[in-house]
């Protein structure tokens, strides 16, 4: 029961060297949410986050949600890298297993290494670092997995949502 | 010159003749039977060897013609107060007597017949070809004095009377006496030593041979003294005796008359003067007319009888002590010792022999009228008929018996009549409660012990008692009996042991030796392999000897003797290390010996007596060279204790600095033990298996630190395990893991050399090189094998050349019957469970046994999961779709259990047979689900694996459903179109109920926790966290906000649906602020 979503992210982040863009497709809605550093930017609003909707998943229900950050290259070339995190946040109201696994299958983070907060709980990816030289896309796989141990009535008609933000900063030599 | 010459060859010619005469008498061999000097050749000597007759100078009888004159003076003289004395043995007839069904006479080991009415001897039992004739003797008259037989024999004693004995009376002392291979026969009676003993001292006599009787009967008289009578007119004399068993008794009144008038006796007129008549028995009548006097009154009473006794026939106040009897005695009425006793003590004494007669004595017929003791008397021989083990009559008598035991399979007492018995310490092979047949009068006294039980009693044998036949000779040292300890002798040249007959006359069926290099107890000496003896028995070789001797005379009685252990060393030196029953006396290349914590002894012996011996215990091999330099030896002391695994070097120095090594082999003690003993992987071992199961074991070596280097190891079998067995064995030390499937015309012993290593493309064998400590786990998979019912035992072997170590043995059946499993599962409800009642707050606990009642274990079923199945199920028999009956819910030991995606709650068990167990089903008032129709919960026993059914009982637990309320009639839709939401965003509900104007209650919970297993909600006040007034609501849209500061969460709507009053629904959805 896998469903696949297939999401790019486009980021474009706009530094004075390059830029970093990352692209999210929904099954329906095709966006482009640019990104803009927090250090520059040229004025147009870029959605760094995504929500993604949990609602009723089934237990034993293993649902993957891929996507890509990549570095567009314009007419305003750069000689510094970027450095970025991929950053997950979710409510916790649902006994998940959460894994991010890049294009070599490494892992990247694991809920049940999460940090819990207010919130609920919070995984971070260790800093990646993308060089401004040449034309970079990484790609990611987010695994949502709802264990089909918790079979029981009260696990059904379960709410969660998950928030994927990227963020991005200029590397400094 | 001529003279010298003459008279050296005279020295020559006398020198010669010397030795040759003197050589051949040196040595005489056990077999060698030339004539024997000594025999009585009949005739009769003039005058006694020697000596006056006192007693410091006894008459010396010192061959058979000597006696013979003895005898003829017995004729005339009784010899009171003489002394006598024998000094060499007496050999009347040489040959051997041998009363079998024919009575042979065996000669120079050649068997003759012998016409007892001739006294001659012939080739056959035809009696037609002569050979010789038999030295007959006669029974000595009375002796009177003291005879002393200094421990010699009188061999061959043949004589038949009508009443025969060596001697008729004794009034004296006979003592060291030994009557052998005597031929005594009687017509009426015999016995070995005296017919009659007054008054005498028998002591340390020995009767051997055939004490025998026709049986026919003769008076017997026995006389008791009755005081002096005056007799006036009439008397009664009772007479109250006893009589033994026989037949016909006469009674006899003597004495003196002395009156005026004769008198009458039961009738009988008898004139008043010396007199004599028979009367009646037990009373008889006197009368008279004037008075008499009558004195000397005797009261005789004789019946007929026949009896024999082994030594003396009737023994009146004397002294019997030592005597021992081993001859067979034969006659109507036998006894071993004495026949008929009076007043005379036996002890020390004991019959050996076989008593053949209607009634049948071990030590005596019949003590009468007696104050006597028997003590320290037995009796071991056979008796026929009718018998008593110690004494068949005992009458008038005042007897202690003591220290006494009897072994024949009879009664130890006969016939107790009128007498006072003290027993003590004695026993009686047979238990036997009515052991003393009781008359009347007769009072028995029993102290110490229970009557007569055999126990172990201590075997008095006396010294001179034995059966002596051949000595074993060699140089100065003779051996002429068996002994367990054995002493050491060593000697450094070959040797010669003779065996040398202890009196040549005495007729030996055959000799045989045995050599053995260690002590062998009695019980060994029937399981070897004796050789004859014809020749002296040479030792040239160096080693170890103790030399077994065994005599069978012709009663087919065998005797032992052996000698010293003998040490024979041809080298100056010698040395052995000696451990069990190995002895290592030389240096070699160490083989491998198991061996259980035994103590090591070194010998060595040199003709230079040894200066020192000196050992070290090594784990490596050495060669002479290496112990010759640089070696830590130790001095040896007493023994040497090992730990394992280790060679045992030997450096032994004499005083002449000669010196040997030597070694033992590799001492290992350890063994193989087999732990962890399963069926299957992990289950309880059961030895009945089906035959498709399996079994599983550890084996290892129970001393960590040994090391089997260079052992086949190999798994046996008593039978050949079946095709496609599939062994697996794990080499835990190694991490080594190798399997074998057998295959046809397989052997009982697989080695495991046959293995190839598991899990690898190339086929790599097992080798015995790579397991240096054995530790394994195996496994015995029947899995894939042809059906088959057999038994099986099993075990691990070692081998390396002759050494092999061996674990126990694993025994097991494979049985060919496989169950039905569905049908050996079994569920049963032992509750009172009626029915469940759905949409209703309830609990409903059913209460259950299960059960597997497998007729053999079958290990296949190891890896499944004991598991409850849960159904419901329709009326067409259907399962019904768990989202038809969400409110039931299903608790075990106290956790809940929801159906799975195939409409089945499984829940583990944690095992198969259970008693009382109990599942609690709860249902709440809740219409979702809804169930249509008559439904059952159906519960069965199942074996499943990863959540498949493998297995379920045919049986089942099936309760109704009763549907309280027709909740199903109602719909009660719910939705929403936004289920994450943000503080004071808008949200709708739809409700979609299926009545007019439905009344909906909306309540709010919270979620306890933020956290993804814990489920939990709270109920909090509704309008606390909704901007909208919304405690009920009507069917359609309904828009709901939270309000501004409400914490981030998960929040549950429900919405209870009533119809007027009733609760008729409920429902709920899950949102999250965020």
């Amino acid at each position: 029961m896998k469903k696949k979503i297939l999401i790019i992210i486009v980021m474009f982040m706009l530094i004075s060297i390059t830029g970093i863009t990352y692209s999210l497709y929904t099954n329906m809605i095709k966006k482009d949410i640019p990104i803009s550093l927090a250090s520059f930017s040229v004025g147009v609003e870029k959605k760094t986050t995504l929500d993604i909707d949990l609602s009723d998943l089934e237990p034993g229900s293993v649902n993957h949600y891929d996507f890509s950050i990549l570095n567009n290259i314009n007419e305003n070339m750069s000689d510094v890298s970027i450095v970025y995190n991929i950053i997950l946040k979710t409510g916790n109201y649902m006994p998940l297993d959460i894994k991010l696994y890049d294009s070599s299958e490494n892992l990247l983070f694991d809920s049940s290494n999460g940090a819990k907060t207010e919130d609920g709980l919070l995984l971070k990816t260790d800093d990646i670092i993308m060089p401004y030289s040449e034309s970079v896309k990484n790609d990611y796989s987010l695994e949502v997995v709802f264990p089909e141990e918790y079979s029981g009535e009260e696990y059904s008609g379960l709410v969660d949502y998950i928030n994927l933000t990227i963020e991005a900063s200029q590397k400094i030599k | 010159m001529k003279n010298k010459k003459f008279i050296l060859f005279i020295i020559l010619v006398c020198s010669f003749l010397f030795i040759s005469v003197l050589i051949p008498s040196l040595a005489k061999l056990v077999t060698s039977k030339t004539s024997i000097n000594n025999e009585w050749n009949g005739s009769i000597a003039s005058s006694f060897n020697s000596g006056s007759g006192t007693i410091d100078s006894p008459y010396i009888i010192s061959n058979a013609s000597e006696f013979a004159y003895f005898k003829e003076t017995l004729k005339k003289d009784d010899y009171k107060n003489k002394y006598i004395k024998i000094t060499n043995d007496i050999i009347l007839n040489s040959g051997l007597f041998k009363d079998d069904e024919k009575l042979e006479y065996i000669k120079d080991d050649v068997t003759y017949y012998l016409d007892s009415n001739s006294d001659k001897y012939y080739e056959d039992n035809s009696f037609d070809n002569y050979v010789g004739t038999i030295n007959e003797f006669e029974t000595l008259k009375t002796f009177n004095g003291t005879l002393d037989g200094d421990n010699h024999t009188i061999y061959g004693l043949y004589i038949k009377e009508d009443n025969s004995s060596l001697f008729e009376n004794i009034g004296g002392n006979i003592s060291n006496l030994i009557i052998e291979n005597a031929y005594i026969y009687g017509e009426y009676s015999s016995a070995g030593l005296t017919l009659n003993s007054n008054e005498s001292i028998i002591k340390n006599v020995i009767v051997d041979g055939n004490i025998l009787s026709n049986g026919n009967e003769t008076q017997y008289m026995i006389s008791n003294n009755i005081d002096d009578l005056v007799i006036d007119d009439e008397a009664t004399l009772n007479i109250n005796v006893n009589l033994p068993d026989t037949s016909d008794y006469k009674f006899l009144l003597s004495g003196t008359c002395t009156g005026d008038t004769s008198f009458t006796v039961d009738g009988k007129v008898i004139p008043c003067k010396d007199f004599e008549v028979n009367v009646n028995p037990f009373n008889f009548n006197i009368q008279t007319n004037s008075r008499i006097y009558l004195t000397n009154l005797k009261y005789n009473y004789s019946y007929d009888t026949s009896i024999s006794a082994g030594v003396i026939l009737k023994a009146n106040d004397s002294s019997v002590e030592n005597v021992v009897n081993r001859a067979n005695v034969k006659n109507k009425l036998a006894s071993g010792i004495v026949g008929i006793l009076k007043n005379t003590n036996i002890s020390k004494s004991y019959n050996l022999g076989n008593i053949n007669g209607n009634k049948s004595s071990g030590l005596v017929d019949t003590i009468i009228s007696s104050n006597s003791s028997l003590n320290y008397i037995y009796n071991e021989g056979n008796l026929t008929n009718n018998s008593a083990g110690l004494v068949s009559n005992i009458i008038d008598s005042n007897i202690d018996i003591s220290n006494s035991y009897n072994t024949y399979n009879t009664s130890a007492l006969g016939n107790i009549d009128n007498s006072y018995l003290s027993i003590n310490n004695s026993y009686n092979k047979v238990p036997d409660d009515d052991f003393l047949t009781y008359n009347n009068n007769s009072i028995r006294v029993l102290f110490d012990n229970d009557d007569f039980i055999y126990d172990e009693a201590p075997l008095i044998k006396l010294d001179y008692d034995n059966l002596k036949y051949v000595n074993i000779v060699l140089n100065d040292k003779v051996w002429n009996s068996y002994k367990e300890d054995v002493d050491f002798l060593s000697y450094d040249e070959n040797l010669s042991l003779i065996l040398v007959s202890t009196k040549e006359y005495k007729a030996i069926k055959g000799v045989y030796y045995y050599l053995s290099e260690d002590e062998l107890s009695k019980e060994n000496l029937d399981n070897i392999n004796w050789n004859d003896y014809n020749t002296p028995i040479s030792l040239k070789k160096r080693g170890t000897y103790i030399l077994y001797v065994k005599v069978i005379n012709y009663n087919d009685e065998a005797t032992y003797l052996n000698t010293d252990r003998i040490y024979l060393y041809v080298d100056d030196i010698y040395a052995s290390i000696k451990v069990d029953d190995k002895t290592y006396d030389d240096l070699h290349n160490p083989d491998y010996c198991f061996i259980n914590n035994k103590k090591i002894e070194i010998n060595a012996y040199s003709k230079n007596d040894i200066k020192s011996i000196k050992y070290l215990v090594s784990d490596i091999a050495f060669e002479q060279s290496d112990l010759e330099v640089n070696i830590s030896w130790i001095t040896y002391q007493e023994s040497i204790s090992i730990k394992n695994d280790s060679i045992i070097y030997v450096k032994v120095e004499d005083n002449n600095s000669n010196i040997i090594y030597l070694n033992s082999d590799h001492f290992i003690d350890t063994k193989y033990n087999i732990t962890n003993l399963k069926s299957g992987n992990d289950l309880k071992f059961n030895s009945n298996m089906t035959y498709n199961s399996s079994i599983s074991f550890n084996v290892l070596l129970d001393n960590s630190d040994v090391t089997l280097n260079g052992f086949e190891r190999s798994i046996i079998s008593n039978e050949v395990l079946p095709i496609n067995t599939h062994i697996v064995i794990n080499d835990l030390t190694n991490n080594k893991i190798y399997e074998y499937f057998v295959k046809e015309n397989e052997e009982k012993e697989i080695l495991l050399s046959k293995f190839n290593e598991a899990g690898v493309t190339s086929e790599i064998n097992y080798s015995n090189e790579y397991t240096n400590k054995d530790k394994f786990h195996i496994i015995i998979d029947f899995k894939n094998i042809e059906e088959t019912e057999k038994e099986y035992n099993i075990f691990f072997k070692a081998k390396r050349v002759s050494e092999e170590l061996t674990s126990d043995t694993i025994s097991f059946k494979l049985n060919s019957s496989l169950d039905d499993i569905n049908s050996k599962l079994n569920i049963i409800n032992v509750g009172n469970n009626i029915s469940i009642n759905y949409n209703y707050l309830s609990t409903t606990i059913i209460k259950f046994n299960t059960s597997f009642n497998s007729t053999y274990l079958n290990t296949n079923l190891e890896d499944l999961d004991k598991t409850l199945i849960i159904e419901v199920i329709d009326k067409d028999n259907n399962i019904v779709n768990k989202d038809k009956y969400k409110s039931l819910k299903f608790i075990y030991n106290g956790v809940s259990y929801s159906p799975n995606n195939t409409n089945k709650t499984l829940i583990k068990l944690d095992n198969l047979n259970n008693i009382g167990e109990t599942l609690t089903i709860k249902t709440s008032e809740d219409i979702s689900g809804l169930l249509d129709g008559d439904n059952t919960l159906k519960i069965t026993l199942g074996l499943t694996f990863n959540n498949l059914i493998k297995y379920r009982s045919n049986n089942s637990i099936n309760i109704p459903i009763v549907i309280n309320k027709r909740a199903n009639n109602y719909g009660f839709g719910i939705s929403t179109n936004k289920r994450i939401i943000s503080a004071n965003d808008l949200f709708k509900f739809n409700i979609n109920a299926s009545i007019d104007n439905p009344t909906i209650e909306v309540s709010l919970y919270k979620k306890k926790e933020r956290n993804g297993t814990n489920q939990e909600y709270t109920k909090v006040n509704i309008s606390d966290y909704i901007n909208e007034s919304i405690n009920t609501i009507s069917n359609g849209e309904t828009q709901v906000s939270f309000k501004d500061d409400v914490e981030k969460n998960s929040y549950m709507f429900e919405f209870t649906l009533y119809d007027g009053d009733t609760l008729v629904g409920k429902n709920s959805i899950k949102v999250v602020v965020r």
